[in-house]
């Protein structure tokens, strides 16, 4: 009997540990980009 | 506001309503009542999350913070995407497979009821006291168009909120929320449009930017920590990761959101579009709240934002000779802003750094005929503080937004106004 609620891939990226990783480089990104943001307009 | 607006607004409420109506038909078992028969989209769910985060709160309070502090307090929510990464990897297929109505109710099948109790008592005190914030936004926003006791509007959203959160179900609740954010971002970005367009035709947005750079309102990442600060990088990342942690992951009013997914996956995808969506839309509407600042920098700003105040003072001695002070600083702020954009324009360093100077000294002298005023304030009420910062964007928006938008723009920061007609009769099947 399968289980209730099986763990599906996510529909893109492959597995769920490559989308948490890419959200967390995004993360990193967009700080970076704040950054830079506010040392250009200080 | 005008009959136009008031057209947009009710046209806006209405239209959500009969969306989220529409959208609840069958809502007649605890199941479907409490968890939309678990069958909402990610999308949905993601929409919903963001609109039962982002109160009124956010959008008179952020905007109005960005104008007197600056934009730093975006960092406020670099932990959330941690946090929903951890949520989404743990929490979430716990609660689906353990067939939950609540969060608490997973901790009785895991512990025992008095562990239930006690988290649902915690719960229970701390939105309670929350809830009171909550409310008041949207009773502020109604006190200043109706020009209604603060009071009554407070007690006229209460009872509006009650009624929809006893009545209505999960499904039409899902439903305008999707609504509202749609409004939301169609209002936010009505707003800064507007705000771009109001500036003096020889300031271009390029040159607002700068001013607003200039001004100190772009400080979107401070990197320095200090106890003292509460907005920096590392209290972002550390103390804003363990409140969106306790907030998603153990907070009802949004673990009821993915709770009613149509499947884990799309649970996490609900809260994962708003790791990546969150703060992308802080940082627009802070710098919404810059915008506002630089357009004050050419037009005159009332001396307090809240109107009714400002009224009560004008009748006491003091009042002239600080008003003076405030327009004598205001005219030289005016002139330094627009021997700054000059210098810019020129390429003039040395020059910009001149009137910058200048600018300071004026903005200083700003500052502290508003603090003057501020105190005339709690001399007449008797109050112990005095802030006008959720009354800067209502006041812009009402004085000087066009016809047709501020209605708009109400609609978006009154979102309990469109629910209490999501009221059903519920046959109580399980």
């Amino acid at each position: 009997m399968p289980p209730l609620d099986p763990d599906e891939p996510p529909p893109f990226l492959g597995t769920w540990r490559r989308v948490y990783t890419a959200i967390l480089i995004y993360l990193g990104v967009i700080i970076a980009g704040f950054y830079l943001f506010t040392r250009a307009y200080r | 506001m005008t009959t136009l607006d008031w057209v947009v607004l009710v046209t806006s409420l209405v239209s959500i309503v009969a969306y989220g109506l529409y959208r609840s038909r069958g809502s007649d078992t605890v199941d479907r009542y409490l968890l939309a028969g678990r069958s909402m989209p990610w999308y949905a769910m993601a929409l919903s999350i963001m609109a039962t985060q982002a109160s009124a709160i956010t959008f008179i309070s952020t905007t109005g913070q960005s104008y007197v502090d600056g934009m730093r307090f975006v960092q406020f929510y670099f932990g959330l995407p941690i946090a929903m990464v951890i949520i989404s990897a743990t929490a979430v297929p716990l609660f689906h497979r353990a067939r939950v109505y609540t969060a608490y109710e997973y901790l009785e099948k895991r512990f025992d009821g008095k562990t239930r109790t006690l988290a649902s008592l915690i719960f229970l005190c701390q939105r309670g006291l929350s809830a009171g914030l909550t409310i008041y936004a949207p009773a502020l926003v109604l006190s200043v168009i109706l020009g209604w006791p603060e009071r009554t509007t407070t007690l006229l959203m209460g009872i509006t909120v009650i009624s929809y959160t006893v009545l209505g179900g999960i499904k039409a609740v899902t439903w305008s929320d999707v609504q509202q954010m749609c409004i939301i971002f169609l209002g936010l970005l009505v707003s800064l449009i507007t705000v771009i367009v109001l500036l003096p035709s020889t300031v271009s947005f390029g040159d607002a930017v700068f001013l607003a750079g200039a001004a100190g309102r772009l400080n979107a990442v401070t990197t320095t920590f200090n106890w003292n600060d509460r907005f920096n990088i590392w209290s972002g990342l550390l103390g804003g990761t363990f409140l969106f942690l306790s907030y998603f992951g153990c907070d009802q009013s949004q673990v009821q959101r993915y709770l009613t997914g149509k499947s884990i996956t799309q649970s996490r995808l609900g809260l994962l579009f708003n790791a990546v969506a969150k703060i992308p839309m802080q940082f627009f509407i802070l710098f919404i709240g810059a915008m506002v600042f630089v357009f004050y920098l050419f037009v005159q700003p009332p001396m307090l934002f809240q109107h009714a105040e400002l009224a009560r003072i004008a009748g006491r001695a003091e009042y002239p000779a600080v008003a003076e002070s405030y327009q004598r600083a205001f005219d030289q702020r005016r002139q330094a802003t627009l021997a700054l954009v000059d210098a810019h324009h020129h390429g003039d360093t040395a020059g910009e750094q001149r009137q910058i100077a200048e600018y300071r000294a004026a903005q200083k002298q700003l500052d502290q005929t508003r603090v003057e005023a501020s105190r005339l304030v709690t001399r007449a009420g008797g109050e112990k503080d005095f802030s006008d910062t959720n009354y800067i964007f209502l006041s812009f928006v009402t004085k000087y937004l066009p016809a047709g938008i501020v209605g708009l723009v109400i609609a978006v920061i009154s979102p309990p106004l469109c629910r209490p007609v999501l009221v059903r009769s519920i046959r109580w099947r399980r």
